[in-house]
């Protein structure tokens, strides 16, 4: 399965709950908003997608999304 | 540091004086000892206060700085009662438990309060402002903490939660009891977090009887993809810290942003002829003089070295946002209340995993509230001189204890 995360930078408010609970996966920016690192896209295994889940439903803005495609 | 034995902040950490005025002091500490050890009051337990806001940050983004204090504390400071809500449910509510269990409990509660969903009490909001508004238009001389900020807080919570009024004021005096200053007090926060958990399970316990439209009957509802629920206990506690969390501090910074108003009227007048920069303004006021002065304790997890300073395991540390918010390191010209400011990111709702959850209902009820009496009294006046303002003896929450104004201007001051 691949998963693909993805940050609305309009929305982010640079809380940095994404970061402090993966930050392999999102960083904060230069501007404190987030950004979905490389990893956070590609091949994942269920601890992964169960993470990124994790991480969105937590996130205050509402800012993650987390799609999936089976190949 | 030296510099801290020989002289100190002007005012000590904590003490009545601090309160009315925290900012000198917290300049003075982020200049000559911006990770500092003092003796909390409560409890005379060494403690630090960290006040950049590079390190306030750092802080609250370490999973080594723990928010459960009832793991990590050292006896001493279980000793003297820090512990918030020891021996309630609340001492597993959400605010003190790290992940997995954190996770579990913001992921079950987290919906309803995103940006997105939170734009669905927008209506309701506006409707209470304006009959708020109509009744200090009535008084001509009202007090903004009780007549305005604390009615639109209570009512919007009431109206969210699903709850009855009446009960509003007894749970604010809980809150207060419940995080004491004077160490004198500190035997009743107990009973106090008691009382707030006591309500928030009868409210449970009708909204199951009774579903409505609110946020109390969704959350007895909730449950993820793996149907997931939160059961009776953290339900509860969930309700409880909603009503924590969502009460006096919106009233406070309500009170804290139309003060900053009344002294900045240019600042004033551009919010109410640029209505578009109300959203903006409220990011500039939480930033200038936010209701949280700091975050609830962080316990290190193990012996930690941060910005040279050692701080052994156990220890408890404190980050001052307010202290954080006014850090000239990272905000050029601090002190200047700029509603047109834009850019960098203030820590007024903390920051990591115990951000506020619900930031974006209380930046609603701000964004609201506060352009719609600058719009609504132009004339908007104190009616008490402004050295007779004062503040809560509280660390942890900044609000004023009355903010008596006169609509048309026609001040007694």
């Amino acid at each position: 399965m691949r998963a693909t995360a993805h940050v609305d930078r309009n929305l982010c408010l640079g809380a940095g709950l994404c970061e402090v609970m993966a930050s392999e996966l999102f960083r904060l920016d230069a501007e404190g908003i987030a950004v979905a690192t490389a990893d956070a896209s590609g091949e994942t295994g269920p601890d992964r997608l169960e993470l990124l889940r994790d991480i969105a439903d937590c996130c205050p803005t509402g800012a993650i999304t987390v799609t999936t495609t089976d190949d | 540091m030296t510099s801290a034995a020989i002289s100190g902040p002007p005012t000590a950490l904590f003490s009545p004086a601090y309160y009315q005025d925290p900012y000198p002091t917290l300049t003075w500490l982020q200049e000559n000892s911006p990770v500092h050890e003092f003796r909390f009051p409560v409890g005379d337990v060494p403690t630090w206060i960290v006040t950049r806001y590079e390190d306030v940050k750092a802080v609250l983004a370490d999973p080594r700085y723990s928010a459960e204090a009832a793991t990590y504390a050292t006896p001493e400071f279980k000793a003297a009662g820090l512990v918030a809500a020891e021996g309630t449910i609340l001492e597993r509510g959400i605010a003190v438990v790290d992940p997995p269990h954190h996770t579990r409990l913001r992921r079950l509660a987290m919906k309803p309060f995103t940006t997105r969903r939170v734009q669905e009490w927008r209506e309701t909001v506006r409707a209470i402002v304006g009959r708020t508004l109509e009744d200090c238009a009535r008084r001509e001389r009202f007090d903004v903490m009780d007549d305005y900020a604390g009615e639109v807080a209570a009512k919007t919570l009431g109206e969210i939660l699903g709850f009855r009024i009446e009960r509003h004021r007894e749970l604010v005096e809980a809150l207060n009891q419940a995080f004491p200053s004077d160490p004198a007090l500190i035997h009743e926060a107990g009973p106090a977090f008691g009382r707030i958990c006591e309500y928030s399970a009868e409210l449970v316990a009708e909204k199951r009887l009774h579903p409505g439209e609110d946020l109390t009957s969704a959350l007895i509802q909730t449950s993820d993809d793996d149907g997931d629920r939160l059961d009776e206990d953290e339900l509860v506690g969930m309700v409880a810290a909603m009503i924590m969390g969502g009460s006096d501090t919106v009233r406070g910074f309500i009170g804290n942003a139309v003060l900053a108003l009344l002294d900045h009227p240019d600042q004033a007048d551009l919010l109410r002829t640029s209505p578009d920069l109300a959203g903006n303004a409220v990011e500039e006021l939480l930033r200038y003089d936010g209701a949280l002065s700091t975050a609830l304790f962080r316990v290190t997890t193990e012996e930690i070295e941060l910005a040279g300073t050692k701080l052994p395991a156990g220890a408890p540390v404190i980050a001052g946002l307010l202290a954080a918010n006014r850090d000239p390191r990272h905000f050029p010209e601090p002190e200047r209340l700029d509603i047109a400011r834009t850019g960098k990111r203030h820590v007024g709702f903390g920051h990591g995993l115990h951000n506020c959850m619900g930031a974006a209902l209380a930046r609603l009820e701000g964004e609201i509230a506060i352009h719609a009496l600058v719009e609504r009294f132009p004339k908007l006046a104190l009616d008490v001189p402004r050295e007779e303002l004062r503040y809560i003896d509280s660390w942890a929450i900044r609000r004023l204890t009355a903010l008596p104004v006169t609509a048309s201007g026609a001040s007694r001051a």
